[in-house]
This record gives structure tokens, sequence and C-alpha cells, in this order.
């Protein structure tokens, strides 16, 4: 029996007919009626405490939030009355009053929320004169700045933490005017088991919490003479709303992150991709060597599923790879290739903690790291227009293959190990469905026959199902493990603009068949000028075999 | 001897016990000396240790020997620790206040047949023993209530610690014959007929809770039994625990009995130290007996009750606050709906109930519905119990019948010193009322003079109102969750404002004068504010205090607020000091220890104040050896 329960309710006298079990906010703001919200989550459950949202219901008599009503009975709903507005902005004043000033100096500046907020409920004055603000800052991570003085307790980063990425980093302390939103004990962030997804930024109101910014480092690399300044940007970023325009198709794309870098003055600019290409033909000689071992193999290509698994679980049957990340197979090849001079590499991504990995990891030069919030901003600084006549990455690394977009995607590392294989074997791709890769919707098993032996891939999409899947694995594990921490992966990573967040997922990695049809090179393999360099290189280390691995300390 | 209580089984079943062994257990009869030491958290462990350790020496000199019974208290807190000494064929004497250095003395002149009148609260007297001459009748003293008292009937008699002690007043009898002899269904039917309502504060009618259960066909339901009495002056659950915890125990039973939960919590804080000890003394009893556990008593019926000992903080009192504390999140209110009855703990449908609640529910099982319909009047039935505090107020629970004169409870606690001020019911949820009330409220499940949780605090002259305000909003910006925004930002904006009330602004010259007087006119939007958008009931009610300062004391706040000037003197920073040049002998020492310099005068001359330097800080008054310095 299907329940098709219909209910009239009144909203500014106006009828309307809503379905049983609708958020009254949906059915409000489908009207076009504006109902301001801070802490409100979509299709997330959260203890909404804002209560911003408030409406006046004639029934009942009684102020109701409607980001947290569900619709059981006739309502009569007022949106916007003299008593409501009062409230609504007394509500914003109280959080006004114990925010610091400093809107001028502020990291969020115009992004803030709570000033859109204030503009938007006509907050003029400062009515309440009471400040206890406690001015410590969190920075001990190289990562993630938390700023406890600007928090608002909205909560919104405690329902991230905890529901859809399932870290339980952040939650709630103490009681009272002593409330905090803090990592357990009020440890530092750098102490707790964070892993550095960044996803609480995205949904940070206010500049409490944001990323270590490295932009001055940026500029003062641009002026120092004796060392080149490279650029390397992630492909994610060729489809970033902020800074591309996508005309329809993947493939028609007006990408400015090139000609953004380029006008800021870096010396070279190059795409991740051509070492992606050679992070996957290594990727694909360990697999094989692991799979001789039995043994199951995790790629650590999200840096934050790696430290996840590194901080939380352990396993003796399985083995993490020892691969190093992409961008340093990139600082391999610029060795080789400007063997003479000095560079320093900055790596523009949407990865937030890549930036931790900069910083910890033991390199000859200090590198950074930036996210694309951060671009904009060298972008505002010293670019003028969306003039982009120079598109091209510079020579002699601007070839790469179809596959090296994949990896970003949940399911596309498998994907492209299994095309891979299938070229080594000659095998028709035709015969392989690679759909059920991208239809992994939480995490799953993948089963692939080729040349009689069957392959299994595990593929988990979002950092909360890193322990449900292996503990559902336990007894067979699947001899290869991908995992990306940020759900539907670095398209949506935590150092993405805000717009990707509204775009739909499944559209994307559709886009991506045209790539891989439109591509004259297609596998790494047949990257021929990059394979050459890559046997040069080898050639000339006398102890080849641990080039790109990680180097254990004896 | 005492029968054991496999013996004892056929006569609980049968709701009557031998007269004999009742007489045994009541203590009527007593071969030897037999002392009563009240235990309650109003006496500290040492001195109870202290007590028995003089009576000892007393016996010890005596060569006699004495038998020394641990009861409940009757509930009266001021009359702590209270000594019950009974000698053969006499009838039972109780002393109040007795402490190590009063027991020696007082033991020597009961001994010698001599009454003692300080500190004598009354004697007890049974069949076949002899009254004391010229000593008034325990239950016969005004504050015993003995008409309405009920549910704390063994209070003060029972011992805690003994469950064949709690059977024979009738513990567990009542459960056990409802077990064999009343249908679940019958057992809410009888109390959605007895409209027992919530003692907890809002007066839900608990049949009809009940039924809302019964109603959501869920398999599993759960009993949450709220015992966390967070209103600091509220304390008479506590008692219940403390000197009755078998009853307690068995109304869970039936309660969860007749709701056809498996599984019943007891939600205790962990501060309740003694009453944790007592309920989990008389919970291993209880399953050691198998009056709980798997298959009670070959019924077919299972009962398991888990204490969960509360941490502290003021909102585990809320409904759905305890039910994330059990399922171990932070203690935080959720939003309504879903309410509990629809979805509480583990998802399953949960009823919870204050503890004085559930032992009205046996109470109106065993002797029914007309018997408890007779108490109180049609806005609220049966009895119930109230704390009573105050400055010149005999401090204790009071079981009372609903609809009493607040003038009665008032009458019955006063000494001749009492003065009323204001009477404030209901805790930092509750509200403040001016002494013209006094005469005409009568305690009820209506408004204004609502019954709320029953605490009933007398404030005297020698308080100031706005003061007493700012203290109980401090306690609640320290206390509320911080989770939804008016609550916690809220509390906090008023007691500053209320703060900037008690004080005088440190530099006339600023905006701070003008702050000071904008603040508090927006202190009824502020508190409208609060109460109509916050989470839970406590952003919505403490508003209230607000909402009756500003009728009922509208006078003192213009006063602080214009006239800065306190009448209570307890303001310290509204206070005008002066110097009397009569009394002044101009010592200097007021002059070198004023931090700001406002005091002038040359040694062994009379100094002076000058009044816009001042700061009230009262250094002076506290300096001064010749009661020179006065203040208005």
């Amino acid at each position: 029996m299907k329940k098709e329960a219909n209910i009239t309710i009144h909203i500014n006298g106006q009828k309307i007919k809503a379905t049983k079990g609708e958020l009254l906010l949906d059915v409000i703001r489908k009207q076009g009626i504006n109902i301001p919200t801070l802490c409100h989550f979509e299709g997330k459950h959260s203890d909404y405490p804002c209560r911003i949202c408030i409406v006046y219901d004639e029934n009942s008599k009684s102020y109701i939030p409607s980001c947290n009503t569900r619709i059981t009975e006739e309502l009569n709903i007022t949106t916007h009355s003299p008593e409501l507005l009062k409230k609504r902005s007394m509500l914003l004043e109280l959080i006004l009053a114990n925010h610091p000033d400093d809107c001028l100096y502020c990291v969020k500046n115009n992004a803030c929320e709570l000033r859109l907020l204030a503009n938007e409920l006509n907050v003029d004055q400062r009515r309440f004169h009471t400040k206890e603000i406690a001015f410590n800052t969190d920075k001990s991570s190289p990562a993630i700045t938390r700023e406890y003085a600007k928090c608002i307790l909205c909560g919104k980063c405690v329902t991230i933490c905890n529901e859809v990425q399932k870290c339980n980093v952040l939650q709630f302390n103490n009681k009272g005017k002593q409330s905090r939103i803090e990592p357990e004990f009020g440890k530092l962030l750098y102490q707790s088991a964070c892993v550095y997804c960044g996803k609480c930024l995205q949904v940070c109101p206010t500049a409490s919490l944001y990323e270590r910014e490295n932009i001055s480092a940026f500029f003062s690399s641009l002026g120092n003479t004796a060392q080149k300044t490279i650029s390397i940007f992630s492909p994610i970023l060729e489809f970033d709303q902020a800074i591309t325009s996508l005309n329809k198709t993947a493939r028609s794309r007006e990408n400015h992150t090139v000609s953004i870098l380029r006008k800021s003055g870096s010396n070279h600019v190059f795409s991740l991709n051509p070492a992606i290409d050679l992070y996957l033909y290594e990727l694909l000689n360990e697999f094989k060597a692991t799979l001789k071992e039995n043994k199951t193999l995790i790629s650590t290509f999200c840096p934050s599923a790696e430290l996840y698994i590194q901080k939380s679980l352990y396993n003796e049957n399985i083995k993490l790879s020892a691969l190093i990340k992409p961008i340093y197979f990139f600082q391999k090849i610029l060795e080789h290739i400007y063997p003479e001079s000095k560079f320093q590499l900055h790596e523009f991504t949407t990865c937030v903690a890549q930036k931790h990995i900069h910083a910890t990891e033991s390199v000859k030069d200090k590198n950074y790291a930036y996210t694309v919030r951060e671009l904009m901003k060298i972008k505002q600084t010293t670019s003028y227009g969306n003039n982009s006549s120079n598109v091209k990455t510079d020579e002699p690394l601007h070839l790469f293959s179809a596959l090296s977009y994949l990896p970003f995607i949940p399911g596309g590392m498998s994907e492209a190990i299994v095309r891979m294989l299938s070229l080594e074997n000659n095998a028709a791709n035709n015969n392989i469905n690679f759909d059920s890769f991208r239809n992994v919707e939480n995490f799953g098993i993948v089963k692939i026959t080729l040349h009689q032996r069957e392959y299994s891939f595990g593929i988990i999409n979002g950092m909360s199902h890193i322990k449900t899947a292996l503990e559902t694995w336990e007894n067979r594990l699947p001899a290869f493990i991908e995992i990306l921490a940020c759900p539907n992966g670095c398209y949506y990573g935590g150092g993405a603009s805000k717009e990707n967040q509204n775009t739909e997922f499944k559209q994307f990695s559709k886009q991506w068949f045209e790539i891989f049809d439109q591509t004259l090179i297609r596998y790494p393999q047949r990257n021929t000028q990059l394979i050459s360099l890559y046997q040069e290189i080898k050639e000339k280390q006398s102890s080849d075999s641990s080039l790109f691995y990680i180097q254990k300390e004896e | 001897m005492t029968p054991s209580f496999g013996e004892l089984l056929p006569y609980i079943e049968k709701r009557e016990f031998p007269n004999e062994w009742l007489m045994l257990m009541h203590h009527e009869k007593v071969s030897i000396p037999t002392i009563f030491i009240s235990i309650s958290s109003a006496t500290p462990e040492n001195i109870i240790t202290e007590i028995k350790a003089e009576i000892n020496r007393y016996a010890e000199t005596q060569k006699t020997t004495f038998n020394i019974i641990e009861t409940g208290s009757f509930g009266i807190l001021s009359f702590e620790p209270v000594i019950g000494i009974q000698l053969p064929g006499k009838a039972r004497i109780y002393y109040a206040e007795i402490y190590s250095n009063e027991i020696y003395s007082l033991l020597e002149a009961v001994f010698s047949q001599w009454v003692q009148h300080h500190h004598l609260l009354g004697q007890l007297n049974f069949q076949n023993t002899e009254a004391w001459e010229g000593v008034p009748l325990l239950k016969e003293q005004k504050w015993f209530c003995n008409e309405s008292r009920h549910i704390t009937e063994a209070c003060g008699f029972c011992e805690p610690p003994s469950l064949l002690s709690a059977l024979s007043w009738n513990r567990w009898t009542t459960f056990l014959y409802a077990l064999r002899n009343i249908k679940q269904d019958d057992i809410i039917s009888i109390i959605r007929e007895s409209e027992l309502k919530g003692r907890s504060g809002s007066g839900f009618l608990t049949g009809l809770k009940w039924q809302q259960l019964t109603k959501t066909n869920s398999e599993q339901s759960f009993l949450i039994c709220n015992a966390y009495e967070s209103n600091p002056s509220s304390f008479h659950g506590r008692l219940l625990m403390e000197s009755d915890p078998h009853l307690v125990l068995e109304s869970i039973a039936i309660s969860a009995y007749a709701l056809r939960s498996t599984k019943a919590y007891l939600v205790i804080p962990y501060r309740f130290s003694l009453a944790i000890k007592q309920i989990q003394n008389a919970l291993k009893q209880a399953y050691d007996n198998g009056l709980l556990g798997f298959d009670i008593q070959k019924s077919g019926y299972s009962l398991d009750i888990h204490i969960f000992i509360a941490p502290g903080s003021y909102i585990i009192g809320e409904e759905t606050a305890i039910i994330n504390a059990i399922e171990g999140k932070k203690a935080m209110p959720n939003e309504k709906p879903p309410y509990p009855i629809q979805q509480g703990l583990f998802g399953k449908p949960t009823v919870i109930n204050n503890v004085e609640t559930l032992t009205q529910v046996t109470y109106i099982v065993r002797y029914g519905t007309a018997w408890f319909k007779s108490i109180g009047n049609e806005q609220g039935y049966g009895t119930k119990l109230f704390s009573v505090s105050g400055i010149n107020i005999l401090r204790g629970v009071f079981e009372l019948p609903l609809g009493v004169p607040l003038k009665h409870i008032y009458d019955l606690t006063k000494n001749e010193n009492a003065n009323v001020k204001a009477i404030h019911l209901g805790g930092p949820i509750g509200n403040i009322f001016d002494q013209s009330f006094l005469e005409n409220i009568i305690i009820n499940f209506s408004k204004p003079s609502f019954v709320y949780d029953g605490s009933i605090l007398f404030i005297d002259h020698s308080n100031c109102i706005v003061d007493y305000i700012k203290n109980e909003i401090n306690f609640i910006q320290n206390e509320s969750c911080g989770k939804c925004l008016p609550c916690r930002e809220g509390s906090k904006q008023l007691y500053h404002i209320l703060e900037m009330l008690t004080k005088r602004p440190e530099n006339e010259q600023t905006k701070e004068t003008l702050v000071r007087i904008k603040e508090v006119m927006m202190l009824t939007e502020l508190s409208n504010t609060i109460s109509n958008t916050s989470l839970c009931g406590l952003g919505k009610k403490f508003p209230n205090l607000i909402h009756d300062l500003l009728l009922y004391f509208k006078n003192e706040v213009e006063e602080h607020l214009y006239e800065r000037h306190c009448e209570a003197g307890v303001c310290k920073n509204l206070r005008t000091y002066t110097i009397q040049v009569e009394k002044c002998t101009g010592c200097h020492i007021c002059f070198n220890k004023c931090p700001e310099n406002a005091i002038i005068g040359v040694i062994q001359h009379p100094h002076f104040i000058i009044q816009d330097k001042c700061t009230s800080c009262g250094i002076c008054y506290e300096m001064c050896k010749f009661s020179a310095i006065t203040f208005k």
C-alpha cells in the first residue's frame, strides 16, 4: 500500500499542498520565500542549534524551527512578521556580541556567512556590549587552523566529522558558557585522530576553521631569483567550478588554471598528469609483486586515507603501497630535466591533507600545497580579467595519457589497473564492464576475469566506510583496495570550491569517457616520451629499484 | 526469631504478616536498650561514627549493652541527626540535633528516667509500653504531617539496609500481589482513572503517557525512573532513595510490569553517594531473593533494573538528555517531536517518570483509585512531597495533599524570627513571587502557583532580589548544555545585564552609564526571545525569573538602576560609605589602604571620603577598628 498523504498547510495565508514527512524549510523555500539559517545541513541529521530559522505557527501558537520540523499535521505558518524579524535579528546579535569585530583582517572576509546574514537581517548596531572570548588559535597542524574566537558553535563541523566522515575528532566539550567545539579532552588537532580531510573547512560559516595558508610562501618564492618557481596543478582543477567554466561537456571546458598560474609569475606550469602516468605504471608493477605474495595492496594515493589507516587500523595481511606520492615523482623527473638549477614545487590541488604531507615528509627542499580557495586569492592578487591566452602546460612534460585523470574518481584506480592489465594481455576492452567500477555507492568488491585469472578490487568511497568495509572483507580481502577519503572523490575534496558541492557527481565521471575516447594517448605504457624519460632516470641511478618507493630508515 | 524470606513468602502473597513478627521488626518490644540513629546525607558519615563511638563509650562505663539500629530520616533535615532511645517496656523517645558531645549526657539522663526537654522531638508509644510523662507524641507534632504522610510513612522508621524491615512496611508485597492477581492493562487503566499527574513539574497525566506506550505496539520498551534532582533546592527524591530504597525499587518494578518493559533504568546523580549505596544494596537483596531478575517468583515476568549513575550537569534532568546520557552521548536535549514515548532510548519507545510519581503508583495500586482521589482536589489528586528551605525556616521534606495553601506550609515551618520578602517555587525554571502572594496562593497544578517539582524557598528581607536572580542566572549560564544559541548566549548576556545593575559604572564620563540603562530596557525583549526560541524546557522557562523580577519587584530594579541603592545592602558595589566624624580617631589606616585614594585626612583628625572617587570596594569598612565607617 502506498501512502500519498497530502497535507494542506498555510504559508503566509496561502494554501500549499505538501507531502507528509517533508521538511518545512524545503516547502517554504520552494515557494520562493527566504528563511535564513546558519546551521542547517541538507539531507543530514544535525542538532540544529542556531534557531534563526524559526517561524510562527498560528495553530499551536508557538515558534517552531522550520529546519527541523517534518510536516505531520496542518500548520498555519507566518514567515515574516515584525516580531519574527526582531527575534531573528536578536539571535544574530547574540552571536555577534561574542564575535571579534575584525572582519577587515579576517581570512573569510567576503565569504563569511555571518557577515552576509547580518546584512540580510539589517543588524546595524551593537546592542549587547559583553564579550567573553577565548582568543586562542590552534595552529598545531600544518593543514588546518582552528580559531576558537570565531567559532559560533553551529555544530556543522561536528556533524560532518562524526556523521559524514565518521572520524569523531571534533565534538562539543564542556557546558554552558564554557562550551567549545574541539577534539576530545581539549587536545590540539595535531595530537588528535584528525586526518585533515578538510571537509569541515567547507561547511564552517565563519573563519573558525580554515586551511593553513601558504600564499606568502608562494610570493616569496617568486621573489627568490636563485631558484625556479614551478607550479603544478592537479588535473581535478580542470573541472573545478571556481576556475573552470564547463561548457556543456568536459571536453569543451575552459580552464583558467594555467593562465592564472602564468600570470602570477611562475617560471614553469605543469599539470600533475605525467607524474600520475608514471605512478600508475609503477603501481602496476607493485600490484603484480603483491599478487605473488598473496597479500592485499592498499593504495596510498589519498593521503587522508593513508593517515587514517596508519593511525587507527593495522592488519598483517594488508600491505600499504610503498610508492611515494605523484608530486615526488614529478620532483624526480624535474631533477633529471633540470639537473643544475634549484627549484621549488608549488602544488595546487583540492586536497587539504596534501599540506600535511608536504610539511612532514622528509625531502630536500620544502614544497608547498595550496587549495582552490588559495588559488582564487592568488588570482585576485595577480590576474585582471579572464583573458586566458596560453592554456598549454610547459614542454617537455605536456604529454600524458587519459588514464591519468582516473585516480581522482572512486573506482578509478582499479579501473586504470584493469585497463593497463588488459593492454598488456592484448585483451579487448569490450568484454569488461567498467560501469561496475563507477557504480560503487559506499564500498564494494568488483571482480574481473582476465585470461582465466580472477582479480578482485575493493573500492571504498568515503572515509566513513573504511572500518566497516575492512571488517566485512576480513576473511576474503581483495587483491587491491583503493580508498578515497572524501565521499565521491577529489572533485568534492576538502580544498575544492563550494560550487562543486551542488553539482552531480555522476555527470562528472561520465564526462571522463569523452576524454578517454578523444585522447591520442590512452595508456601510460603508450606514453613513449615519458617512458623513455623514466628509463633514462632509472639507468642513471645505481640503486634503481627503490627510486620511486619510500626509503625505509634502517 | 526472625523468619527467613522463604518462610515469609506465603504471608507476602496474602499481604498480611503475623502480628508478633511485625512487632519484632518494628522494634515495638525490645529486650535490651535500643538506640535508633537516623542516617541521611544531611549528616556526614564521620559524625555518625563519632556518635556511635560515644554510645559505645557510655555502654562500657555503664557495663551495659545496646542495640544500635540505623534508620532512615523523617525528612526534616534541620533536625538531623535524630536519635531515638527506647528502654525495655518504655515508649521510644526522639531527640533532634544530637551530636557526639551531647549524646553521653543525654543517655545518662534517659537511663535515669529523666526527660531532657532540650532538643526533644516527641515520643512514640506502642501497645504494652509505658509512656513518658510530659512528652508530646511524635505523631501529633505539627511538622510530622501525620494525616497526609503516605509515601514517606516508613521514612525514619524503616531500616534501609534490611529487606525484612522493608517487608514489614509492606514493600514488595504490592508488586508480588499485582504480579499474580492484576493484569498489566488493568494497572494502566487504574492509573489513568486515578488522574495521577507527573510530579516532576509539567503535570502530564501519567496514565495517558502509559496508554500512549501501549498504542505503539513495540516489542521492546524501556522504563526510566528519573531520580536526577538537579534543582539545588529540591531533595525529596533523595530522601526516598536514602530512607526507603525498597519502595523505589518496588515502584519501578510495578510500573515496568504494567508497561511490559523488561528493562528499567534508575538514574541517580553521582553526588547522591548515600542514596546510591542504599539503592545498590537493596537491589542486590532484591535480586538475591528472586524479587527481580529472570522469571520473578515463577510468574513468567522478567525484569532487570539498571542503576545509571549520571554525571553532574543540571540538564540531565531533561528527559531526552537522560536518554542521550544513558546511550553514552553528551547529555544534551533533543528536539521534540519525536517524543521519547515514540522514539526514546536506543530508538525504542521509552517512558520516563519521576521517582515520586512511580512511588505514588504503588500506593494507588495498593489502596485503589477511590482512596487516591479522596486526597487533593480536581486539579490534582494525591499528596506531594515539598522540599522547603529558607532562613529561619524548618528545612526538610513535608508530605502534604495537593491544593494546600502556601500559608499553611509557611506556618508549619517558620520560627519566631521568620519573615518573607519573596517566595521562589520550582527552582531555576520556576517562578518567584512577592510576599503578597503568601496569603492567597494554593499550590496545585494550575497557574499562577504551579507546583513544579515541589521545591519551595522562602526568601527573607536580608536578601536582595536582583542579586538573588543574578545568582540564579549565573547558575543557568554555567549549567545550560550549550547547545542552542538563545539559552547559551542569552543567559550570558542576561547575567551581565544584571551584574551591571548591581554595580556602579566605573567611569561616569564614558558611554557605560547609558549602556547600563539601555541594556536594562532590553531585558523584556531578550527574555521573550529566549523563551520563545529555545529548544528545551530549560531555555523556555528560565526567563520567567526575569519576567517576575520586572513584574513583582519593579521598585527594587528601579532603585538599583536610577538611585544606585540596594536596600538590603547585599550589592556591595552600590553601597555609599561615610565616615562618622565623632567616631573617627584619625588612625589613618583607611587612608593607607584605600586603592583609589578616595580618603583624605590628617593623622589624629577625622577623615573624609570623596564620593566621586569611591568605587565602593568596602576595604575601608573592613579595616576600620572603631566602626566609624558606615554604609547606606
